[in-house]
C-alpha cells in the first residue's frame, strides 16, 4: 500500500471503524483510542498489506484490540432479566433506532459484534468470520441470536409504550 | 470357532456375516408428523431472520409466508424481527488529520512553511519588543517648548481631577484637550510675554496660556480665563487611579490566566510579557521548546532578552528611553 492509498483509508474507513468500536463500546474517547492505535498498527504494516484487504484488517485489528480491553476490564455484562427491568423503566427513547441500540449494549459481545458488522457495514457471514475469527456458522447463530434478543426488547417496550 | 477363523480366507465368507434389518416398520408416524402451523416461535423467528438477512432459500421462503399467513402471532413476530435491522448513526471520526502521513514533498512543504511561520512570528515579536515601547513613551511626555522656539505639542488628555495646569474656575469641561499649540507672536497687550501658546480646549473657545520663562516664583493669581503654562519640561505619567478597572482586571487576568503568574499584579503590560505569551502560546500549539526569558538589572529593570529556539537563538540588550539613562 502506498502512503497516498494509506491516507485514502483514512478516509474512506476510519468513520467506519470509529462508529463500529463506538457502538460496541459505548465509549467515545476509547474508540478513538482504539482507531489510532489501529491504524498506528497499519501503517507499521503499510507494505505488507494491500488496500483491498485494509478494511477488513482494520476492522479485525480494532475488534480484537477491543476484545483485549474488555477482557481486561472484565466488563460485565448484564443478564437478559436484569436488562429488561432498565430498559423499560426508561422511558426517554424516541425512535425505535434508539432502542436499538439501547438494547445492543446489553446483548453478549460476540452478538452485538456480529449484529453491528452485518448492519452497518454489510459483511457477509464469511467476512464477518475473518474479522472476528469465529466459524461462518457461528456468525450466523450469533446474528440469529442477537436479532432474537432485539426483537425481544422490541416487543416489550412497544408493549410499554 | 477354530474352523471358521481359519476358513476366513474362503470367498464368500464375510458376506454370511452380514445382518439383514427386520421388516418392520413404525406404526406412529402420523403423530410425528408437522404441519406449517405447527412451527416453533424460533423457527419462525429464524426463518424471519434468514429473511432480513436475504440468507433463505426458495423451500424456507413458501414456508415462512404459509406460516405467516395460517397464525397472526408469527405475522407479530415476523415484523418484529424486520425492525431490528439497525441504522449507523451519522458519527464521523474528527481526528483524520492526525491518522494521515505526508508523502516527501508535502513533508518538505511542511517544514518550509513551519519555519517561515516561526521566523515571521519571532520578527513580530522581536519589533513588537523594540518598537511599542518607544512608540508608548512617544505619546505620554507633553512638552512646551521653550520661548522663541517654535514647537508642536503633542496631543494630550488632562483629567481635570487632577490637573497640572491651573484652570479658571467656571470651565465647563470635564477635560482639557490639548490639540495643538503654536507660538505665536503677540502684541505687549495682548501677552505679557514675547510669545504664548494658544491652546485649544474641547468645544470651547480658545484661551491663552501665558508662557512663564522661569519657574521659581509662579504666581497663579492671574485673570480667569487664562491658564498658566511652564517653559519648564513636563512629563503627564498615567497614574495608577487613571487607569480604569477594567484594564487593572485585564492585566490582572491575563498574568493569572495565560502567564500564569501567581502573584499576578494589575501593573500594566509590558511588550516582554505579550512576547511571552506568545512564545508560549506557539510552544502549546506546535509542541515547541522556545524559550524567552528576561534579564533584570539591579534596579529591577530590564537588562536583556535572550530567546531561544531550535532555529535561532540570541541575547539582545534593553534599548533604554534617554531618560533612563
Amino acid at each position: 500500500m502506498t502512503v497516498k492509498e494509506y491516507n485514502r483509508a483514512v478516509d474512506e474507513f476510519s468513520d467506519a471503524v470509529y462508529r463500529f468500536i463506538r457502538a460496541d463500546l459505548r465509549d467515545d474517547d476509547r474508540a478513538n483510542d482504539i482507531v489510532q492505535d489501529s491504524y498506528e498498527k497499519l501503517w507499521k504494516h503499510v507494505a505488507e498489506i494491500d488496500f483491498s484487504v485494509a478494511k477488513s484488517w482494520l476492522f479485525s485489528t480494532a475488534y480484537h484490540t477491543m476484545i483485549d480491553i474488555i477482557r481486561k476490564e472484565k466488563r460485565m455484562i448484564f443478564t437478559d432479566e436484569s436488562y429488561e427491568t432498565e430498559l423499560l423503566n426508561d422511558s426517554q427513547y424516541t425512535d425505535l433506532n434508539e432502542v436499538l441500540h439501547a438494547a445492543l449494549e446489553r446483548l453478549p459481545e460476540q452478538h452485538r459484534t456480529a449484529v453491528l458488522l452485518r448492519d452497518y457495514e454489510g459483511y457477509s457471514y464469511k467476512e464477518i468470520g475473518d474479522i472476528t475469527g469465529l466459524s461462518e456458522a457461528q456468525v450466523k447463530i450469533n446474528i440469529f441470536r442477537g436479532r432474537a434478543a432485539l426483537r425481544n426488547y422490541i416487543g416489550k417496550i412497544e408493549t410499554v409504550i | 470357532m477354530t474352523e471358521d477363523i481359519n476358513n476366513i480366507d474362503e470367498p464368500g465368507f464375510m458376506d454370511r456375516t452380514r445382518l439383514e434389518p427386520e421388516k418392520i416398520s413404525f406404526k406412529g408416524k402420523d403423530k410425528l408428523r408437522k404441519e406449517i402451523i405447527d412451527l416453533p416461535e424460533s423457527q419462525v423467528e429464524f426463518l424471519s431472520v434468514a429473511y432480513l438477512e436475504n440468507e433463505i432459500s426458495q423451500e424456507e421462503l413458501a414456508e415462512l409466508n404459509q406460516c405467516i399467513e395460517l397464525e397472526g402471532k408469527n405475522r407479530i413476530i415476523f415484523q418484529e424481527i424486520q425492525k431490528t435491522k439497525l441504522s449507523p448513526p451519522a458519527i464521523t471520526y474528527k481526528h483524520k488529520g492526525s491518522l494521515k502521513k505526508l508523502t516527501a514533498g508535502q513533508r518538505t512543504l511542511r517544514i518550509f512553511t513551519t519555519g517561515l511561520s516561526i521566523a515571521a512570528t519571532i520578527a513580530i515579536l522581536i519589533a513588537g519588543y523594540i518598537f511599542i515601547p518607544d512608540l508608548i513613551n512617544s505619546r505620554n511626555p507633553v512638552q512646551v517648548a521653550e520661548t522663541g522656539q517654535p514647537a508642536e505639542l503633542p496631543e494630550a488628555v488632562i483629567p481635570q481631577r487632577n490637573p497640572i495646569i491651573a484652570l479658571a474656575e467656571d470651565l465647563p469641561a470635564p477635560k482639557i484637550r490639548l490639540v495643538k499649540s503654536v507660538h505665536e507672536k503677540k502684541s505687549a497687550p495682548e501677552a505679557a510675554a514675547d510669545t504664548s501658546a494658544r491652546v485649544f480646549i474641547k468645544n470651547e473657545e480658545p484661551v491663552f496660556a501665558a508662557i512663564v520663562t522661569s519657574s521659581p516664583g509662579i504666581s497663579f493669581q492671574t485673570a480667569p480665563t487664562f491658564l498658566i503654562a511652564s517653559n519648564n519640561n513636563f512629563t503627564i505619567k498615567e497614574t495608577d487611579e487613571d487607569r480604569s478597572r477594567l484594564g487593572k482586571f485585564i492585566a490582572s487576568t491575563f498574568r493569572e490566566k495565560i502567564l500564569g503568574e501567581k502573584d499576578h499584579s494589575d501593573e500594566p503590560l509590558r511588550p516582554f510579557e505579550f512576547a511571552l505569551a506568545g512564545v508560549g502560546g506557539l510552544n502549546r500549539l506546535f509542541d515547541w521548546n522556545m524559550e524567552l526569558k528576561e534579564t533584570l538589572d539591579d534596579t529591577g529593570e530590564p537588562e536583556s532578552v535572550y530567546f531561544s529556539s531550535a532555529l535561532l537563538t540570541f541575547n539582545a540588550p534593553v534599548r533604554k528611553n534617554d531618560e533612563d539613562r
